[in-house]
């Protein structure tokens, strides 16, 4: 388990995390928030590659040097964007990575290297150099690499770019599997996947952290409620664009489904709200 | 623990102390003019009879209030806890031990030995052999030092059982031993003198004491940083240590174009002196020893920004910054994996044309070979420094043009201080002047004081301003 306590960072006049606390356990916590709104600036601080200004990181109670081997090697991380070296083939790429999470034993490598390409449908580009691979298959040799050394705490900075549906249902699957052995931090952006993937999900505002807590939390709270419209698309056009948080199309017409401002706006009916609905009104509060 | 190890070794290796260590080495090599037999090069006492004692013992403090600051400093610290806790407080004491030791012999003693080396090879190098010296060295090593030592690693590494390693290492200790008496009887004819037999037993004792302490430091090493089965045995465990396989993987991510470039213009530019050399009379030896020692090692050194692009250009750098090796230790392995195929071919070149000059001789080889390094080093330090190539490529290639210039090289011939500590004198002069030992150790110490800022700097790297 580790701890953040009362992180803050700027950059320049800008303060991108205002003091900011949070725990973390085994299981995968997923990480909402607009652009800019410090995620990857966290990941940052998380991982060593960036000094917060104050606070404390704590592992197991105890203050870590996140700049230590000792950290490093307890951590995986998957950057936002990886390129991977173009001339390495996936398998040394993963290998080389092995070796440099000082793993000396060959067939050990080799034995994680066929567990994780397994898992990630990567199998079939073992032999190809990473300059070859399309845009999916290099995430997925991102995130081998993020897991290969078989860390503790896993970082992943929006994992399931360039993934296709079926490759993010495998990539979920996968997660699944480390829930009770790994504290895994998972930044992204789509929402009802990761309201589902999750075990506690953190979103940010503005530098600050505005819910830690279940997904299922954010569903059950009644000032996060709902409602729901259909209306010609015409009519859909004049709908004050605020208040909508998603539009269905359904038969030549769109259901449009909101929230609420005033009391002279409960139109329509009660719907059941998304985790995508309630991250927008908490974003937009 | 060897992190641990290293961790402590670090902590104690800072500026001040290698400042001190190589003042100390300095000052030893001025006022003394040490000349010791090539059999008492090894030897504590003669060394410390030709150098000034107080110095020596000066030296020796300063080291010993090191240890002292540093095992206060970690008993006070709230880290030690933490540490304890991680490796268990046999391992933790075990491993301070072992940091002081390594610490003591490789930053206090070697020095020491390494300045009498090379101060006695420099003064008469005529009476110097390095036979007589090999075998005292292996002597007193296999006697004493570094068999029982060995032999213990690579027991328990291989059995890793520490019962079976022991009987094994009695087994041959004892008939080592036995031989050892025999033979010394047998060769003195002094089968009725049992004392014959002391100095050898006695140096067998010592033996088994160092047995025991490297038993029990391998033991606990091996129980703790090298758990895991290591498939290729001690060679693959060599391997990593040295970074061989790291540099297998370097060699395959950088590829060999660029260097395959360099060498075909290398060997265009070596065909074409070669010809000037053979064809046009000996006064062309200047230009191919220009060749070779400086135009070839320069166009190797251009683009060592390359070792850190490769990172930079892949967006890789995040995830191999926070690999547990390190991430100057990474850049360093991949300097020096390009940089060993280039010393290899500047050998190549330099016996080629050593054989077809006669003016040339085996320093001079020594001096191609730490040019080739100087170079590569100073263009390595100064792309980590100013994170570009041009500036680094360009400084580089004015240096050595600025060097082989008549007229700089008339200025530094006219002040005596410059003339001996000028690596390039020997390279532009048209007679069979030769490079001393001493422009060797500069360039090194030039070499050395390049990579270690570097070194420095990328441990530190910020790769969010890149």
């Amino acid at each position: 388990m580790f701890e953040l306590n009362n992180i803050s960072k700027s950059f320049g006049e800008k303060k991108v995390l205002k003091s900011i606390s949070a725990s973390f356990s085994f299981g995968i916590t997923g990480i909402a928030g607009s652009n800019g709104c410090g995620k990857t600036t966290m990941f940052k601080i998380l991982t060593g590659l960036l000094k917060p200004e104050g606070g404390k990181i704590l592992y197991n109670s105890e203050e870590i040097n996140t700049q230590s081997s000792f950290w490093r090697s307890k951590i995986g991380y998957l950057p936002q964007t990886i390129g991977l070296y173009s001339r390495m083939t996936v398998y040394d790429l993963l290998d080389y990575m092995l070796v440099l999470s000082d793993i000396k034993d060959k067939k050990l490598r080799k034995e994680r290297i066929d567990y994780l390409t397994g898992e990630l449908n990567l199998k079939a580009y073992l032999k190809t150099p990473c300059g070859y691979l399309s845009g999916g298959v290099k995430q997925r040799a991102g995130i081998a690499q993020a897991f290969i050394h078989d860390p503790e705490i896993v970082f992943l900075d929006e994992p399931t770019n360039n993934l296709d549906a079926e490759e993010r249902e495998r990539f979920h699957n996968f997660l699944d599997k480390f829930r009770l052995n790994k504290i895994i931090l998972y930044v992204g952006h789509i929402i009802e996947e990761m309201g589902y993937i999750s075990d506690r999900m953190l979103i940010f505002k503005n530098g600050e952290i505005v819910f830690h807590g279940k997904p299922s939390d954010l569903l059950n709270e009644s000032r996060y409620s709902v409602r729901q419209i259909l209306l010609s698309k015409n009519e859909a056009l004049t709908f004050e664009p605020h208040m909508i948080l998603r539009k269905i199309a359904i038969n030549g017409k769109t259901k449009i489904i909101y929230r609420p401002g005033q009391e002279e706006d409960n139109i329509g009916e009660a719907a059941e709200a998304h985790f995508e609905d309630v991250y927008k009104i908490i974003t937009r509060d | 623990m060897f992190c641990f190890i290293s961790n402590c070794l670090k902590q104690m290796l800072n500026y001040t102390y290698l400042s001190l260590i190589f003042l100390y080495g300095l000052i030893c090599w001025m006022i003394a003019d040490v000349t010791i037999k090539s059999q008492g090069l090894i030897s504590g006492k003669e060394i410390l009879k030709s150098y000034d004692t107080i110095i020596l013992f000066l030296v020796l403090i300063n080291c010993i209030y090191f240890i002292i600051t540093h095992f206060r400093e970690t008993l006070n610290s709230r880290i030690r806890d933490a540490e304890i806790l991680r490796l268990g407080r046999y391992k933790y004491f075990w491993g301070l031990a072992a940091a002081y030791f390594i610490y003591f012999a490789v930053f206090n003693a070697a020095p020491l030995y390494l300045t009498a080396f090379v101060q006695t090879i420099v003064n008469s190098s005529s009476a110097f052999y390095f036979s007589d010296y090999f075998n005292a060295l292996l002597s007193t090593a296999f006697r004493a030092g570094l068999w029982p030592i060995a032999l213990s690693l690579i027991l328990i590494v291989w059995i890793k059982n520490d019962l079976l390693a022991l009987i094994v290492w009695t087994a041959v200790y004892l008939t080592v031993t036995a031989i050892s008496v025999i033979s010394g009887l047998y060769k003195t004819g002094e089968g009725n003198a049992p004392l014959s037999a002391v100095p050898l037993i006695a140096s067998s004792v010592i033996s088994l004491l160092t047995f025991a302490g490297g038993f029990l430091i391998s033991r606990r090493l091996t129980e703790y940083e090298y758990n895991e089965k290591i498939s290729g045995g001690i060679f693959s465990l060599i391997a990593h240590k040295l970074g061989f396989v790291l540099s297998e993987f370097h060699y395959k991510m950088l590829g060999l174009k660029t260097q395959s470039l360099y060498l075909i213009f290398g060997l265009l530019g070596f065909v074409f002196v070669l010809s000037l050399t053979e064809g046009m009379g000996a006064n062309n030896t200047v230009i191919s020893k220009m060749y070779v020692a400086v135009f070839f090692p320069l166009l190797f050194s251009f683009n060592q920004y390359n070792l850190l692009a490769v990172d930079i250009d892949s967006g890789m750098i995040a995830t191999n910054v926070l690999r547990k090796s390190g991430y100057a230790r990474i850049v360093l392995n991949r300097w020096f994996t390009m940089l060993l195929p280039q010393t290899v071919f500047a050998v190549v070149f330099s016996f080629f044309i050593i054989g077809s000059t006669n003016g040339l001789n085996v320093s001079f080889l020594a001096l191609v070979l730490v040019l080739n390094i100087l170079f590569s080093s100073m263009n390595f330090s100064l792309s980590v420094f100013f994170m570009r190539p041009g500036f680094a490529n360009f400084t580089v290639g004015f240096v050595g043009y600025l060097m082989l210039r008549e007229d700089v090289q008339k200025v530094i011939s006219s002040s005596e201080l410059l003339r001996n500590v000028n690596l390039f004198g020997s390279i532009v002069s048209f007679t069979n002047s030769t490079p001393s030992p001493d422009h060797i150790l500069i360039a090194l110490c030039l070499s050395i004081m390049f990579i270690l800022p570097a070194f420095n700097k990328l441990k530190r790297i910020d790769i969010t301003a890149l």
